[in-house]
């Protein structure tokens, strides 16, 4: 038989939000970013500023994710904005080469739908898949790791639904190389809180790190994280003594069975 | 026998090339099972229940597969094409027992032969020349094989 169509129309968000807790069966809250904001992330699409700052915490990042993997903007539609905007072809370069990013991730993901889920290659860590935890800490469940930074990571991940570029990496870079969690379980964690997750750019995304899906394993350090996040994020030394360390040290002992660096 | 135009959780714009090429009532299949598959969690539920709000469609709450075959009662579904394996595990289902299309959404770039996809600067090589022009330029110039790869 078939069912009654479900409401559209409430008599606000908040109506909204408790007629899909009540559908799903879950909990929570919804994410600041709302599906009807897209005009207004398209309005400050900023293509020169991007190139020059979308590595910082505060850069002027598009804030699209979630518009663009539901299809509610096509990257065709970005990319036209992106050069429209710009005097300069080169100035919407890195924008358009992000997007790239995308549908570089949709294409893999097309040819080989098993990469979502398992190693496409080795990792190049000086450790096998065996060595790594099948299943997600709690304590990085419920940002109680102790490392002030990636605390407040998890704490933005599980407010917003969204998180910065190099947020992600950060977070994915902790989970499978301080915490040698394989990284499928990082990445369930983060589907389920993303409100822009993406099978393909998650999964696949998170390979690149692991390094099952490139030449080297990702790796950052505290310094790195004050020079792009300021005190956007809690970085003192302090709070933050696992990361504190230079590229060298940290990879001796991240990886101390790797051959060459 | 009910045409029907099946909306997908990647597709939600009332401008998305599915609107125009497919045919009948436009509908969302509201799939526990599928999102929990995707691992879908509350805050993207809310946010692609917020979008639907906004777009000619009904919503129905059910297994896609399931339903969508009991609403077209043997009629074509025409949807949006996805590489996600979940759904194309959905479209294979019903392609065999009616007749499924798939449209393709604008054109990012088009590609001269299949990409080497094991490094991303490898796609990006043959991709930028025409992913830096408007609407990807003409596909002739790069000898389009844009979704034949795929
Ligand atoms: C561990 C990890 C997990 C990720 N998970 C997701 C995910 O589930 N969904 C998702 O859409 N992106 C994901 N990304 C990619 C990227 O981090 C986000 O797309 C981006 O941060 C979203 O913010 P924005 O819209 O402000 O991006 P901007 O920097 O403004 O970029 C514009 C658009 O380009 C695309 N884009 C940019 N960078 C990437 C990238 N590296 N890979 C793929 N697309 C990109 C996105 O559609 C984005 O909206 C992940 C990255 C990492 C490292």
């Amino acid at each position: 038989m078939i069912p009654a169509p479900l409401p559209r129309q409430f008599p606000d968000r908040a109506a909204l939000i408790d007629h899909v807790r009540m559908i799903s069966g879950d909990e929570g809250d919804a994410s600041p970013i709302t599906a009807t904001d897209l005009n207004a992330a398209l309005n400050a699409l900023d293509p020169a500023g991007y190139g020059k700052t979308r590595n910082f915490l505060n850069g002027k990042v598009t804030r699209l994710s979630a518009y663009i993997r539901h299809g509610m903007v096509s990257l065709n539609h970005v990319r036209n904005l992106a050069l429209a905007r710009v005097s300069r072809k080169a100035d919407a370069e890195k924008l358009v080469q992000e997007l790239g990013w995308r549908e570089f991730w949709r294409k893999v993901q097309a040819q080989h739908p098993d990469w979502i889920w398992t190693d496409v290659e080795a990792y190049k860590t000086g450790f096998t898949a065996a060595d790594y935890t099948d299943d997600l800490p709690d304590d990085i469940a419920a940002a109680e790791t102790g490392v002030a930074a990636i605390d407040d990571i998890i704490t933005r991940l599980k407010t917003d639904g969204y998180l910065h570029n190099h947020l992600r990496m950060y977070l994915a870079s902790y989970v499978v190389h301080w915490r040698q969690v394989k990284w499928q379980a990082g990445a369930r964690f983060m589907l389920s809180h993303l409100i822009d997750a993406d099978l393909a750019s998650n999964n696949l995304s998170w390979q690149w790190i692991a390094s099952t899906y490139s030449s080297k394993p990702y790796i950052f350090n505290l310094e790195n994280m004050q020079k792009y996040c300021g005190s956007l994020i809690t970085t003192s030394a302090q709070h933050n003594a696992p990361l504190d360390a230079s590229y060298e040290e940290l990879s001796a002992r991240l990886f101390p069975h790797k051959q060459e660096f | 026998m009910t045409d029907l135009i099946w909306i997908h959780d990647e597709c939600l714009r009332a401008d998305h090339p599915v609107f125009t090429e497919g045919k009948g009532e436009a509908v969302f299949i509201w799939d526990k099972d599928y999102m929990n598959s995707m691992s879908m969690g509350f805050k993207q539920k809310v946010f692609i229940y917020e979008a639907l709000t906004d777009l000619p469609v009904t919503i129905y709450q059910g297994s896609t597969p399931a339903l969508l075959l009991e609403l077209a009662q043997g009629g074509g579904i025409t949807t949006a094409a996805s590489p996600n394996p979940y759904l194309r595990d959905i479209m294979t289902a019903l392609r065999a027992r009616l007749e499924l299309t798939t449209v393709e959404d604008e054109v990012f770039a088009h590609l001269s032969g299949t990409p080497d996809l094991r490094r991303f600067f490898r796609y990006w090589n043959k991709a930028k020349s025409s992913a830096m022009q408007p609407h990807g330029g003409t596909p002739d110039l790069f000898g389009d094989s844009f979704g034949r790869s795929s």
